[in-house]
This record gives C-alpha cells, structure tokens and sequence, in this order.
C-alpha cells in the first residue's frame, strides 16, 4: 500500500476515528511527567517530546497482573481474566525504541518453548503507531545498540512529522486497515523524511561502539570492573522498572483468610531480596552482583538466549537515576577494558 | 568557591592516606547535572567539582564503605550542610565511629531542581546548560534561555537554616550565590492548614502514582535497616503490588521511622521519578518532633536521639 498523509488538522479526527473502536493509548502529560495513557482527542496528546516516562511495557506486562484467583486451596484455583478479551488497543506515538522494546520482548513471552497467554492475548489485541523521532535527546544511543530514530521495527504504522502533517506508512496488513481511507502521500514526503533522518542520525550520540561487547562479557564474570561501576548505585529500582524492555517478575499469592490472588509484579534485579532463595541463600547480596546482573542480562544472556540486546537505547536509566549514573559510560569502559581476568 | 582548593584537600588526604576513599561530586553525563565520585587514587581527585547540582545527600553512601574499614581507616566526604547534619545523625546512632570520617564541609547556597527546570521547558527539551552566576543558562531545541537560579532552588533548600555544615574537619566556602529564604517548615506550615480529611487525600493522591522503585528509602541516609520491613517475607509484612493500603503503609512506615532522624535533606523527593513530594509527610513528623521535644536533628552530637532515649521532662501528649 502506498504511503499516506494525515494533515494537523485532521489529527483529531482520526484518532477521534480510532477511540470508537479501540482503547487508544499515547503520550499524555500527567503529573508527574508524560506517559503512555488512553487518549480520546488529539489535543490530549503530548507530541514534542521525545519520549515518555515510562516505557509501554505496562500495557502487555502491568507492574502487578493477577494470574489466578482463589478460594480455599490454590488447585481449585481460577485463571484470571479468562473470559474477557483483551480490548483492542493502538498504541499510538509510541517512539521507535518503545515500539522495538514490544518485539524484544515478544521473543521472551511468546517462543517455541513458551507461550505466555497474559501477555499474548493483549499483545495481539494491539496495533503500534510509532513516531520517528526527528529530534533524539542528548541521552538517546538507540543507534549504539541496533536501533535508529527513523526504525520501524514492531511498528504497524509508521508516523513520520512533515512540515505540514504526518506521513503514514503502513508496515502490516493491520496497518493498512487503519489508513487506508486516507489519501496517499505526495512522493516529496518521502524524500522529506529521508532528509529528516539524516538529520536526526546526526544528533545521537555516536561514541558508543558496543560491537564484540555480548561475546566479550561472557568471561567478564569475575572482573573487578563490576564492582568499580557499582559505586555510585543506591539500588533502587528507578532503571528497572522505567526501562520499556526490563521484565523481571515476582510471583506472590495475596490473600486474606481463605481467598486470594496469584499475583505476578514487576521485580528488579537491583533489590535485595531478588532472587533471595527460600533457603536463607542470596547470590547476589552485594550491590555489584546486582550491577553485573543487569548489564549481563541484557547484553550477553539475552543475546545468547534470544539473539537480541535487551536494551533499545531510549536513555531513561540515565536521565532518570537520581545518581545520573551513565550505563553508556559502564559499556564503554566494559567494552574498553584491556583483557579479562579469567579466560 | 575555590574547586582547586577542593582537590588539594582531596589529593592530600588521598596521598597521605588519611582516608581510603574519597566520595565527593563530579560532573554529570546530563545537561544540569553533577554525579557522586568515588575517588580512591589522589590523582583522580582532579574529577571533583562544586556546584549547584550537587543534590545527592553523599551521607547515604557511608553504609556501603563503612564495613569495608580496617582499623584506623577513614572515608572522606564532601559535605554539604544537609549531609553534615545526617552524618551527626548517623554517629548518635552509632553507625560510624567520628574517626571513620574526614569531612570537607561546604556551605551551601542551596541546590538546583533540575526536574523543575525540565518540566517547565516542556514539551522543548534541554540540550545543554551550565551555571554562570546567579543565572542558570539552559538551552534547548529553540533556543537560549537564562532563569534565575534563585527561582530554580528545591523547595526543600529554601527552607534550609543550616546550609552551613555543623561538623567538619576542613570546611570550603561555596559560591556565594542569591537565594530566596522561607523559613524553617515553610510548606508544612501551610500543609497544617488543611483538614485532616483534606491532608489524608493529598496523601492518597500523590502515593497513587508510586511505583514501588524504593529510591526515595535507598537515597535516605537514614534508611539503613539492614532489612527493610518492605523487604522482609517472614514475616510478610505487607503486600506486593500497588494495592493503595500496601503502597500507603510502606510510606507510613518509612514516615515514622524516620521521625526525629530525618534532617529534611530533601532527597526523597528529589529522586522520585514520578515526582510524589514524599519529603512533606516526613517533615511534618519531624516538625512534630522538634516541637514536642525541642530537638533539632543532626546538630548536636552529644544529645541522645529523641525517640530513642527517654527523659523526665518528655512530653506526655497523647499518653493523658
């Protein structure tokens, strides 16, 4: 299908269009900072800035999901939410690093081996408008770590903001159905798009090379450098859990007297207590166990388990951690360091 | 402020080996922000810097590198007077012993919100910034701007009485910069004012936005407990999701136990990322405190914690 054009002005009406048949969720300003939040109008979305809070991730994986309810004992127990279909849902304005963040994680909740139904039902039911990003942050690397402002990976629709409206590409059959009413796109809108991505590639930072870092870290285990990056880590879990691909989970039953609830939350490999064993045993009972834990995790077990970096380079553990702990300058010095201590 | 000054002290003391680790600022990654250095060779005291962005209360960190002393080791602490005041707090606990610290006071002119400075420029977003003076210059996709940095500094700091530190073995002066005074318990003073019906939905408004990242517990130098009640499974204190009541407990919790401990430093808010002003619970406690007790946390080294020592003349409000 031809690429399409949305002007300013019919902004409103189409996603006006869109909420009669869909929860339409996108950048809102809210107190606090702007997140991804339903939407009825255009003018409630908040479009300049380059990226929300919080990643989408909470859309398909909330911080707290009930998994089953019960009554008496646990095998009597029902799944939640079986009945009810997911409803469907656009995501709409998610960045590229938001919108590749969801096919990171598809690959962990929907596999050969695994088949996550919470997650995949409500990730079916959705349909992704991503928005290039003509301006990238000064804490934006999605080009260091296989992502580009202009990518369209995980997208349906593609936006990309003209000087008069929107281009609309549509990358899935889904997409189609959503714009296909519109009119086609004069073909300069494509040449203005190129121009604009050049543009925008100009302003990521580019000092940042992890190519070989994945492979490298496999006998980095027992470096001392872990330890060295830890220092200015307080543990908390602002990076985990604003991060759109961190997806470490806690299973815990909550109930009162008899009845009760199966509840998955969001954990953080950063706390104390995660993976605290029933034993008494911690592996990780110090900070830099932590710190190693999660730069592993998305830069060489993830790598090896699903061939992908779990990280999109959205920057939001850098702007957000209230120590401004730099994970680009931890890669570099990773990826830097001369040889590793154990071969 | 003389940084050069800064260094020296940090070098010498660093070359000298009076202190094994050195925890002071450095810049930032980020426009309008500077980040805690860990310095441990003298030659890398050149890193450290002074200035309005130096927010975090560095008196947090000691419980990391404390247990890390031999006999007659020291850590090294750049402190401003908010740190100052939580390191007295951490020494009438008994957490550290006075000899286990070096502290290079530095007065401070109050702390820049950088998150403010943020969301104003809104949607524009900040490319890059510096102070220069009494002005904070921030410059962003459309343009240069100046603010003045008196209209920039925490709430927090405005309020601050002592930004002078009360305990220090080498003390600095900072940049002597404007900054608009309020009084102690400014904003609490106007909290007081609504009902309790109205302060309990403040409450439950702001803590309906937490997430549960506990960075407002991990960058409070008093919240050392070497097992958070929140993080302990036997017994199973409270819940784990964000079920209002177990939300809300935790930071009643946190508010209680920090009363009479707290030196309204200010950091649980400012590293808060969806911004819940957490600080104003706590420091309506601690005004509670002062007042029924006539203490001031963290000045006083030789006066026993309010709440842990008991005395004829305590009030017996509440217990009549």
């Amino acid at each position: 299908m031809n690429a399409k054009f949305l002007s300013f002005a019919d902004l409103d009406g189409f996603i006006r269009g869109l909420a009669k048949s869909h929860t339409v969720v996108g950048p809102r300003k809210r107190k606090g900072g702007t997140l991804y939040a339903q939407v009825s109008t255009a003018e409630e979305l908040e479009l300049e800035q380059t990226n929300c809070l919080r990643g989408p991730k909470e859309f398909f994986f909330p911080q707290s999901e009930v998994l089953v309810e019960f009554e008496g004992y646990i095998d009597r127990a029902v799944p939640a939410g079986e009945s009810e279909k997911p409803v469907p849902l656009v995501l709409f304005a998610a960045r590229p690093c938001d919108a590749r963040s969801l096919e990171i994680l598809d690959r962990l909740f929907v596999n050969e081996d695994y088949v996550d139904d919470y997650y995949k039902a409500k990730r079916e039911a959705a349909s992704i408008f991503c928005l290039s990003c003509n301006s990238p942050k000064p804490s934006c690397f999605c080009t260091s770590v296989g992502g580009n402002p202009f990518d369209t990976s995980g997208c349906d629709v593609s936006m990309t903001r003209c000087t008069d409206g929107f281009l609309l590409e549509p990358l899935t059959g889904k997409g189609e159905s959503f714009v296909k009413d519109l009119n086609d796109a004069d073909p300069s809108l494509l040449e203005e798009r190129q121009r604009l991505r050049k543009e925008a590639e100009g302003v990521v930072r580019t000092d940042l090379d992890i190519g070989g870092l994945p492979e490298k870290l496999k006998n980095m285990f027992d470096d001392p450098v872990w330890a060295e990056i830890t220092d200015k880590c307080m543990g908390c879990g602002v990076c985990t859990y604003l991060c759109p691909t961190c997806h470490c989970f806690d299973i815990q039953d909550e109930a009162v007297d008899n009845k009760g609830k199966r509840v998955r939350n969001w954990d953080s490999c950063m706390f104390p207590i995660f993976t605290y064993h029933g034993s008494g045993h911690q592996p990780r009972d110090k900070r830099y166990q932590r710190m190693r834990q999660r730069i592993m995790h998305k830069f060489n077990y993830y790598v090896e388990n699903f061939d992908v970096i779990a990280c999109v380079g959205c920057g939001r553990c850098i702007t957000e951690c209230p120590t401004n702990e730099d994970l680009r300058d931890n890669l570099k010095k990773l990826k830097e360091l001369e040889s590793s201590t154990v071969e | 402020m003389d940084t050069k000054e800064l260094r020296e002290i940090a070098r010498k003391l660093l070359a000298d080996g009076r202190v094994k680790l050195l925890i002071g600022f450095e810049e930032g990654s980020l426009p309008l922000r500077a980040s805690p250095a860990f310095i441990r060779r003298a030659e890398d005291a050149e890193r450290l810097i002074w200035n309005s962005f130096c927010e975090n209360n560095l008196a947090s960190y000691l419980r990391y590198y404390l247990p890390t002393l031999g006999e007659g080791e020291a850590v090294g602490i750049v402190a401003k007077g908010c740190d100052a005041r939580s390191v007295v707090c951490l020494l009438k606990e008994k957490q550290l012993k006075r000899d286990q610290v070096v502290i290079i006071g530095v007065k401070c002119e109050g702390m820049v919100d950088w998150k403010k400075i943020r969301s104003e420029l809104a949607p524009d977003e900040l490319v890059s910034g510096e102070e220069d003076g009494d002005e904070i210059v921030v410059r962003t996709r459309s343009g240069e701007k100046r603010m003045k940095r008196a209209d920039c500094v925490y709430d927090n700091c405005k309020e601050c009485e002592r930004p002078e530190p009360v305990v220090s073995d080498y003390m600095i002066d900072g940049h002597p910069r404007e900054i608009e005074k309020r009084g102690k318990w400014a904003r609490i003073k106007e909290f007081e004012k609504m009902s309790p019906e109205e302060r309990w939905q403040y409450f439950v408004q702001e803590t309906s936005r937490c997430l549960r990242c506990y960075a407002c517990r991990n960058a409070c130098p008093v919240c050392y407990c070497s097992e958070c009640f929140t993080d302990s499974t036997m017994p199973y204190w409270v819940g784990t999701t964000l079920a209002p009541s177990d939300v809300q407990v935790f930071h009643l919790v946190r508010a209680f136990h920090t009363a009479g401990r707290c030196t309204s430093c200010g950091n649980c808010s400012q590293v808060c990322p969806v911004g819940i002003d957490i600080s104003f619970l706590v420091n309506k406690l601690g005004k509670d405190v002062e007042e029924l007790f006539s203490h001031e946390v963290g000045v006083d080294i030789e006066e026993a914690p309010p709440l842990s020592s008991y005395s004829d003349s305590d009030t017996n409000e509440g217990f009549s």
